[in-house]
């Protein structure tokens, strides 16, 4: 996965993402070189910082712990950051349209997010009606 | 080499001497239990952080698994898109136990899982081994999955069983040892019908089955189709090649495009770039190469062909007559279920039986998604109703294709309890759409949400009939997934700016009248694109002449009329 992001240099700040290697979910680095699930909580870095952030991040694609990273402008808003770019609000909030839980069987025990078990987020008109049966 | 001919260059012992069948027999188990292992130890290794993505991404991709926007996505084969009922159970088993309770028909007849978690996979590829399925064959640069007719072996106007010859295609082709690394992808549709299911002339190559007028088989043979960035319609090669030279010929165009075909430059790899750029010279180019091709060799034996037709057999037809009773009775008693019958029921060559098409099309849902609920709720009513078969058709809907027509009212009740007796097959709210910006790493713009809000906004079903055929397609990015180019409304999302932007077409065609739609006009954004549609609707409605569709309309008096209702005011 790329980004035009990668390759300029920052205009704004910057979060920088990737998939979780194991899993392949969404995440974003954080202070103290976690990953974690909510945008919200990720590290935002100036852009003359953005270099860094990046390296940063792609020890861990190094490391073989997440794949696919890069960069994606961000604002702040009440003091989170909230990208900028279409793409990547998907890709922190999960599909626009109606998407069920994750299963319950096979990783009960896991953490995982819910960012896709909320309502349909975006603003087409009227919500899906919940189709399907029993999720 | 295969089972059809005689192993020529490159003897491989993964291939049996003897033909396979589309039941699998202990050769292709036992090569799947290899394939498995081989890619479980990938894996592993990949998790171990010995493999580097760069060093993984090839093999995973050799093995249907992609990284999407979310997560990983698991693209698994429905070879010509014929499922039994196990199987489909078993899906719905992996889609609640390792997925989130759901699956993705494609236009490609295939299914993805959207959430897969690539240390699962091992574990889903043995679940899917159970059921003789997997996920070769669904991306990389090697012959895809070969489509073919949904009611095959049930249309009465079949001149012959395209599923034969999709599954010989399918021996020759499963890791052809010349073919598995082609300059890029090669998609193969076969129809048996003279209409067009298959859209066939928007693939690599299409293959048409036909009778001379003494009975004997061969086929017309199309290449050079394909949408993406570059739309081409396919040329027509030959008239008829044969049956017993089926292979050598499909082998002769696959050495020309391999050798000829461009791997410097991935928008133009396709074998659409070379026919159109030779022209004339790749059809003289083929037939030198099939006249040098050892005949014997690639000659298709009939024993051959016999022993594979023998597994599509017709299934034990019981002797019935048509429109029973109890049919009769309920196409008159119950509007609901004539609504349903006139848009989903379909003539069948067996007397007594019908085939059903059902609609992954609610209004509002999301085309071509089905939870795991309603997949064993198919599953149940195709064992029930159907000899446990069902088929998934290239405009992303599920087929049951052989019904007793007196079982058509048990059928219909028991597709309404899982919600999935829309009557809308045909119409403006059976649309297909790829997944879009909602799950796509390539995509420019989401479609999924559009489909949405055009099927709720023509949710009325008498408005939907009174507009009649019409087939809107919907693609996130110009490679054309939602076959967007050959939609009669054919709606591709653009990035403009930074904000999701749609383009439309129209007058594109997927069947025996294969059109490109042709541009309208600037973008409408994706507040606008429904009013847009509506707008081309209504223009249609206003300006048809009795008994025409929506591109009949549009073939008769052009663009204008639309771009002037659409932009006047602009
Ligand atoms: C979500 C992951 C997907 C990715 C990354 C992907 C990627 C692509 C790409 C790159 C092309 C252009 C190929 C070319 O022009 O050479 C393409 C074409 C196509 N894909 Fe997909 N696709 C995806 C999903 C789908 C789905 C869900 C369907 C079925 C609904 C589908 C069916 C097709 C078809 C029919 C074409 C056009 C036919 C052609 O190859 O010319 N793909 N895809
Ligand atoms: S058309 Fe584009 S957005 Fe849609 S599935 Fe294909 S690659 Fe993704």
């Amino acid at each position: 996965m790329s980004s035009p992001a990668k390759a300029k240099p920052a205009t704004a700040p910057m979060v920088f993402t990737a998939n979780r290697l194991r899993d392949g979910r969404v995440v974003w680095l954080a202070a103290a070189g976690r990953w974690v699930e909510q945008v919200a909580e990720a590290a935002v870095f100036p852009p003359e910082e953005a270099a860094a952030g990046l390296a940063l991040a792609q020890q861990d694609e190094r490391a073989q712990r997440v794949v696919g990273v890069y960069g994606a402008e961000v604002a702040l808003e009440a003091g989170r950051p909230v990208p900028v770019k279409f793409r990547e609000r998907l890709r922190a909030q999960g599909p626009s349209v109606a998407v069920a839980a994750e299963p319950r069987e096979a990783h009960a025990a896991e953490p995982r997010e819910d960012h896709a078990k909320a309502e349909p987020r975006e603003s087409h008109a009227a919500e899906p009606p919940a189709y399907r049966l029993a999720s | 080499m295969n089972a059809l001919v005689e192993p020529i260059a490159l003897p491989d012992p993964a291939f049996p001497p003897h033909a396979r069948t589309y039941r699998y027999d202990e050769v292709d188990r036992e090569f799947l239990q290899e394939r498995i292992a081989e890619f479980s130890d990938q894996i592993a290794r990949r998790l171990g952080g010995e493999l580097t993505e760069d060093e993984f991404k090839p093999l995973r991709l050799m093995n249907g698994l992609y990284l999407q926007l979310h997560a990983y996505m698991y693209r698994i084969a429905i070879p010509y898109g014929i499922l039994n009922a196990t199987q489909l159970r078993q899906l719905a088993m992996i889609a609640r136990r390792w997925d989130r309770g759901y699956g993705h028909f494609t236009t490609r007849q295939n299914i993805q899982f959207n959430w897969t978690r690539l240390e699962d996979v091992p574990d889903i590829m043995r679940a899917l081994a159970d059921v003789d399925m997997h996920a070769i064959q669904t991306s990389g640069n090697c012959i895809r999955n070969t489509t073919t007719d949904e009611y095959a072996g049930a249309d009465p106007e079949e001149a012959a069983d395209p599923r034969i010859y999709a599954e010989i295609i399918r021996q020759w082709s499963t890791l052809h040892p010349e073919f598995t690394w082609l300059p890029r992808k090669f998609k193969i549709a076969i129809t048996g019908a003279p209409q067009d299911r298959v859209a066939m002339q928007v693939h690599d190559v299409g293959l048409v089955v036909k009778r001379d007028a003494a009975g004997a088989i061969g086929f017309e043979v199309w290449a050079g189709g394909g949408l993406g960035r570059t739309p081409v319609l396919a040329t027509k090669l030959r008239d008829w090649v044969p049956e017993e030279a089926l292979l050598a010929y499909l082998e002769a165009v696959l050495r020309v495009y391999n050798a000829l075909g461009n791997r410097d430059n991935i928008y133009k790899a396709r074998i659409k770039i070379l026919v159109r750029d030779l022209g004339e010279e790749f059809r003289e180019r083929v037939e030198r190469e099939f006249a040098r091709l050892p005949q014997p060799t690639y000659r298709l034996d009939p024993e051959v062909v016999a022993d594979i037709a023998a597994h599509f057999a017709p299934p034990p037809f019981a002797r019935l007559t048509d429109a029973p009773p109890a049919y009769a009775a309920a196409l008159a008693g119950d509007a609901a279920f004539a609504a349903w019958a006139k848009q989903s029921v379909r003539a069948h060559r067996q007397p007594g039986y019908a085939s059903v098409t059902i609609s992954l099309k609610p209004i509002g849902g999301i085309p071509g998604d089905a939870s795991a609920e309603q997949m064993e709720a198919v599953a149940a009513l195709a064992e029930r109703h159907g000899f446990g078969e069902i088929r998934v058709s290239h405009v992303q809907n599920l087929v049951l294709p052989h019904v007793r027509q007196e079982d058509l009212p048990a059928v219909w009740q028991g597709l309404r309890e899982a919600g999935l007796a829309t009557p809308n097959i045909g119409l403006v709210s059976d649309i297909i759409a790829c997944p879009g910006m909602d799950y796509c790493a390539l995509a420019t713009a989401r479609s999924i949400p559009v489909a949405q809000m055009i099927s709720e906004r023509f949710a009325d079903l008498d408005r939907q009939h009174a507009i009649g055929e019409c087939f809107i397609n919907i693609s996130g990015c110009i490679n054309a997934c939602g076959h967007h180019h050959i939609g009669h409304i054919g709606i591709l999302g653009v990035d403009k700016r930074g904000a999701e932007s749609y383009q439309i077409t129209l007058g594109g065609s997927a069947t025996n009248d294969a059109a490109l739609g042709e541009l309208v006009g600037p973008g409408f954004p994706y507040d606008k694109v429904t009013d847009a549609v509506e707008t081309i609707l209504r223009t249609y409605l206003a300006e048809r002449a009795a008994g025409e569709r929506f591109v009949d309309t549009y073939r008769r008096i052009g663009l204008g009329p639309f771009k002037e209702a659409l932009y006047a005011g602009a």
